[in-house]
C-alpha cells in the first residue's frame, strides 16, 4: 500500500453533468489526496468516462466545480499536471512510435526521457516496433502504445479509463506493476475498470450507479461486486 | 507559446512527409487547375497572361482549402483533437503552429503554380521578390482565416462547409494579392505599393482574431 499524503490532488464540489433532462453525473463532492490510488467501478452508462472527461477538462461541468492540486480542471496549469491513458487510444496516423514518443515529451517538457522510454518500450515488449506506424498496430499494442505516451510524459495524476481492454494478460501485469510504479512515485492514481480484481488492490473505490456515487471507502470485493454487476 | 507553435508545426510537417498529400494530391490538383484554363484559353494566349493573376490564386486558395481539410482531418482522426487539448499547449501557440505548417505547404504549392503559370502560359514575371513578398502576406492572411473555420467545421460531418465560410472572408485578401501582382506586371513597384499595405493589415488583424479566438474555438 503506497503512502497517502494529506494534500488534496483531485477534489470536486457539487460536480454534476447533465445533457438535457439526462444526468451523466449527478452533484458530486469527493476529495482525493496524493498519492492515493483510486478505482473508479461502475456498469456501463454508469457516469465513469463523464467523471473522468469532467476531471481532464475536456467536458465542462452543469455545476460545481473540479481542481487538480488547487488548479481549475482545463486549465493550464491541470492539464500539465494530468497525464490521461483513454480506453480510444489518441494517436496520429501517420506518426511513428518513436516520433510519438519523442512529440508527447517534448511537448510536456520531459527531461532525461530517452532512458524512461527504453524501459517502457522494453517492459510493454514494443522496443521492436519502435519505427513502426501504431495505426497499423492491433488493439492490443495500441493500447500499449497509450500506456507508453500516457507514463512517459511529468504526471501529478494518472487518469486511466478502461485500462485493460485488449491487454493481454502479460500485458496487463505489467500495467499493474507500473501503475504500481507511478503510485509509489507519489502520483494520485484513478482507474476506471471493471476488473474487481484490479480494484480489490487499490486504496479506495469510489463506484458509481446511474451518475450517482454508491459506494466510497476501502476496496471489498462483495459490496463492489453487486455494483458493477 | 512560439516553443508549442514550433511543436505543433513541425509534428504537422512531418505526418505531411510521410503522407504525402501535398505531393500526390496538392501539386497534381493545381496542375490539372492550370491545363484546364490553358486549353480553356488555348485559342486567346494573350488573355491567360492578363488573366494569370487570378487564376494563380485561384489554384492557390483551392490547394490551401485542401490543406486546411487536411490538416484538421489529421485531429480528427482517432480523437486527436482531445489530445491537442489534453498536451496543455497555449492555444494561441496550437494556432500560429497550424499557420505556420499551413503557409509552408501552400508557399511549395505557390512556387509550382508560378512555374506552371511561367511555363504554359508563357506569362512574363516582373519583380519576383515583391511578388514573393504579397503573395507570403496573403498566403498568412488566407491561413489564419482558413485554421479559424478549420477549427469550427471539421471532423464533425461540416467539413464541406469549409470553402462556403473560408471563401468570402478571404475575398478581399484574394482581390488585394491579385491586385499587387498586376502592379508588380506594371512595374509599379514599392514597399509602399497600397494593395501590398492591405494584405499587412489583413495578416496581422486576421493572426490576431486567431490568437484571441482560437482557444474557445478549440473548446467547443
Amino acid at each position: 500500500m503506497s503512502s497517502v499524503g494529506e494534500q488534496s490532488m483531485l477534489e470536486t464540489v457539487g460536480l454534476e453533468k447533465s445533457y438535457d433532462d439526462l444526468a451523466a453525473l449527478e452533484p458530486l463532492t469527493i476529495s482525493i489526496p496524493q498519492g492515493q490510488r483510486v478505482a473508479l467501478v461502475g456498469r456501463n452508462g454508469s457516469g465513469k468516462t463523464t467523471f473522468i472527461k469532467l476531471v481532464v477538462g475536456l467536458l465542462d461541468p452543469t455545476g460545481g466545480s473540479v481542481r487538480i492540486a488547487g488548479e481549475a480542471a482545463g486549465s493550464l496549469a491541470a492539464r500539465s499536471l494530468v497525464s490521461y491513458i483513454s480506453d480510444e487510444p489518441v494517436l496520429y496516423d501517420d506518426l511513428s512510435l518513436a516520433e510519438h514518443i519523442e512529440l508527447i515529451c517534448r511537448l510536456h517538457g520531459a527531461q532525461d526521457w530517452e532512458d524512461r522510454a527504453i524501459y517502457l518500450l522494453d517492459r510493454l515488449e514494443l522496443s521492436s516496433r519502435i519505427d513502426r506506424l501504431p495505426s497499423r498496430f492491433s488493439r492490443g499494442l495500441r493500447q500499449k502504445t497509450a500506456i507508453v505516451l500516457g507514463l512517459i510524459r511529468p504526471f501529478s495524476v494518472l487518469i486511466v479509463d478502461e485500462p485493460f481492454v485488449g491487454l493481454d494478460p502479460l500485458g496487463r501485469e505489467v500495467f499493474v506493476d507500473l501503475l504500481g510504479q507511478a503510485a509509489n512515485g507519489g502520483s494520485t492514481l484513478v482507474i476506471a475498470t471493471h476488473q474487481l480484481e484490479f480494484a480489490a488492490s487499490v486504496d479506495r473505490c469510489l463506484a458509481l450507479r446511474d451518475g450517482a456515487l454508491v459506494f466510497d471507502g476501502p476496496p471489498g470485493q462483495a459490496e463492489l461486486s453487486d455494483v458493477v454487476q | 507559446m512560439f516553443k508549442d507553435a514550433w511543436l505543433v508545426a513541425s509534428k504537422d510537417l512531418r505526418i505531411e512527409r510521410r503522407s504525402r498529400v501535398l505531393t500526390n494530391q496538392l501539386l497534381p490538383f493545381t496542375l490539372v487547375i492550370l491545363i484546364i484554363f490553358a486549353f480553356t484559353f488555348d485559342t486567346h494566349p494573350n488573355l491567360l497572361v492578363t488573366l494569370s493573376p487570378g487564376l494563380f490564386w485561384v489554384a492557390s486558395l483551392f490547394a490551401m482549402t485542401i490543406a486546411l481539410q487536411r490538416s484538421f482531418s489529421l485531429e480528427a482522426e482517432n480523437q486527436a483533437r482531445d489530445g491537442l487539448l489534453l498536451y496543455g499547449l497555449e492555444s494561441a501557440g496550437i494556432f500560429l503552429g497550424k499557420v505556420v505548417a499551413i503557409v509552408i505547404q501552400s508557399a511549395i504549392v505557390e512556387l509550382f503554380i508560378g512555374f506552371g503559370i511561367v511555363i504554359l502560359y508563357a506569362a512574363p514575371l516582373h519583380e519576383v521578390v515583391f511578388l514573393a513578398l504579397s503573395a507570403f502576406t496573403a498566403t498568412i492572411g488566407i491561413s489564419c482565416v482558413g485554421v479559424v473555420f478549420g477549427a469550427m467545421v471539421t471532423g464533425r460531418s461540416r467539413d464541406s462547409l469549409l470553402p462556403l465560410l473560408i471563401f468570402p472572408v478571404v475575398a478581399p485578401v484574394l482581390l488585394s494579392a491579385t491586385k499587387a501582382w498586376e502592379d508588380y506586371v506594371r512595374g509599379k513597384v514599392s514597399l509602399g505599393d497600397p494593395w501590398l499595405g492591405l494584405l499587412v493589415v489583413f495578416a496581422i488583424a486576421f493572426g490576431a482574431v486567431g490568437v484571441l479566438t482560437f482557444g474557445s474555438i478549440l473548446e467547443e
